[in-house]
């Protein structure tokens, strides 16, 4: 462990200590029936031009190469199981991560959209965390906006030739926040606030979940970070053969 | 704790100014109090719920037909105007699912007090708004201004909490019920697109595999104590992550060989029992919408 990863834990625990709220903190959904059927089929109806690109995009990748399904399909069961599994947090509360950033920056964000749709439909069906009528809504936050920040951020980092630890932390840190901000804005635009209308409401929701979501997202951030560590010095086939390492890198 | 300390707050702000102060902070406290015990022990994943689905007494009914009371009640939860049919509606699928279905009331009130504090939470934010004089049922000074809670503020949030809630019920009504298995294979027979299913497929196989692996690699570090300290902790757990994602991706070039050395071609081929529609499930069926109905065009007028 380096002199600047450990600087960044201390300061991810500071941060935690003083903002972490001691409750249960799921990965931010928008609960079953809490949008109005409106807000429900508008957002369900801007997923789609994303997951019809992201199914055409797996359909590739599968007649490509067919072990190609196998990978993605462990890597969403592998998204679905951290995203349900508590990660430690200070005082004994539990929190958990999105993951999408990972999967957008191993495999892109138009896989990540249909990994995002698949593992959000699982956990409302068996950790009842989201629901059905709110699954348009969630996918736009988590498997949509995230992974596509998420990719540009690892992108333009790379492009740039900031440190790969960094460009990492960067993209999953800002993925899971903007996801935090999205679903905040989505709560707001379908509750306007009586007297401030729509931003006076968006404030409101941020502020109420912000104890949870900030350290949520340097946590998040940092596990990406040393699990894209792990896998570059013991998985580098894997990686290869997802394409994330170039031939011959 | 701070779940029962935040429910009592919400509970209290929702309800403030419309009933006596005595009861309304019994009310509060005993409502945080039961909460905060209920959440205290969800120790439930994935399987829980997995687990009962294939126990539930309506396993037998056809999926489509419980998809599609589910889908309509949903529909009906979104619609009603008023809390408490929302309420009664949600109680409605609670009674029928836990007597009908007979899933264990604790299981059931456990697997609802979860989302029922992330709802209230939320509730919180619906409820206090910022306003430059102490207006409304509730107003504490706050930052050269007042946090108050205005009257229709309070009317929204109890709508939307209890609708969410009526939702919420209807959903487990569903979840509790139906295997995620039969759920696939009715999304094929509705046309969904191939890949889509194959990828569902495969995640919800491979998932309990990582979650068994993940509990051994876990009790591992553990006992280990590799969670004896915070920063151990993060980093045990990406460590942990890490290897859990390797340990995957290395199965997936077993899992291929056994697949392909059986002829696999791009296709997953399962042979299913059809589930006909039978005469009593056509009845709850059916009483179920008719008294959502009831209920939503009731809480129009």
């Amino acid at each position: 462990m380096s002199k600047w990863e450990m600087s960044l834990l201390r300061l991810s625990a500071l941060l935690s200590g003083v903002l972490a709220v001691p409750q249960t903190a799921w990965a931010m959904h928008i609960m079953e029936g809490y949008l109005p059927g409106s807000a429900c089929v508008l957002w369900g109806a801007l997923c789609l031009p994303f997951v019809v690109g992201g199914v055409l995009a797996i359909r590739r990748t599968a007649a490509r190469q067919p072990r190609g399904m196998l990978l993605l399909a462990m890597a969403g069961a592998f998204i679905f199981v951290i995203s349900s599994l508590k990660i430690p947090s200070v005082t004994g509360s539990c929190s958990h991560m999105t993951g999408t950033g990972l999967a957008a920056i191993l495999f892109g964000p138009l896989h990540a959209t249909v990994l995002g749709l698949i593992v959000l439909l699982f956990q409302a069906l068996l950790l009842a965390h989201g629901g059905l009528t709110t699954l348009g809504a969630n996918t736009f936050s988590m498997a949509v906006a995230g992974p596509v920040v998420s990719w540009a951020v690892w992108q333009l980092c790379r492009k740039g030739g900031v440190n790969r630890k960094v460009s990492v932390f960067l993209a999953a840190f800002l993925g899971d926040l903007l996801t935090y901000c999205v679903t905040s804005l989505q709560l707001a635009l379908a509750y306007p606030s009586p007297e401030g209308g729509v931003a006076a409401s968006a404030v409101s929701f941020l502020g109420v979940f912000a104890p949870t979501q900030l350290p949520l997202a340097v946590i998040e951030g940092i596990l990406t970070v040393l699990i894209i560590m792990g896998m570059e010095s013991y998985a580098q086939p894997e990686l290869r053969e997802i394409g994330f390492i170039r031939e011959g890198a | 704790m701070i779940t029962g300390i935040l429910t009592a707050l919400a509970l209290f702000s929702l309800l403030a100014g419309r009933i006596p102060f005595l009861p309304l902070a019994l009310l509060s406290a005993a409502g945080g109090l039961v909460l905060a015990l209920l959440s205290r022990h969800h120790s439930h994943g994935p399987v829980v719920i997995d687990q009962l689905a294939h126990r539930s007494a309506l396993g037998q009914a056809s999926t489509g037909w419980k998809a599609l009371v589910c889908c309509l009640l949903l529909v009906m939860a979104l619609n009603i105007r008023h809390p408490a049919a929302a309420l009664l509606l949600g109680l409605m699928a609670a009674v029928f699912t836990i007597l009908g279905a007979g899933v264990p009331l604790g299981e059931y009130l456990s697997l609802l007090s979860l989302p029922l504090s992330f709802l209230l939470l939320s509730g919180l934010a619906l409820l206090w708004g910022y306003s430059t004089a102490p207006t409304g049922m509730l107003s504490v000074p706050f930052g050269g201004g007042f946090l108050t809670v205005a009257a229709e503020a309070q009317t929204r949030a109890a709508l939307v909490t209890a609708r969410s809630v009526g939702a919420l019920s209807c959903l487990y009504l569903l979840a509790l019920t139906t295997p995620l298995s039969r759920l696939v294979s009715l999304l094929r027979r509705l046309r969904m697109p191939e890949v889509l299913l194959q990828l569902m497929t495969l995640i919800y196989r491979y998932l309990f595999l990582l979650l068994e692996l993940h509990r051994t690699m876990e009790d591992a570090a553990a006992s280990r104590l590799g969670y004896a300290a915070f920063p151990q902790g993060v980093r045990t757990t990406g460590k942990v992550w890490g290897g859990l994602l390797f340990r995957s991706l290395h199965r997936t070039r077993q899992y291929f060989d056994a697949m392909e050395s059986r002829c696999y071609d791009g296709r997953l081929e399962f042979l299913e029992r059809p589930l006909p529609l039978r005469g009593r499930d056509l009845v709850w069926g059916l009483g179920l919408m008719l008294t959502g109905l009831a209920l939503m065009v009731f809480s129009w007028r």
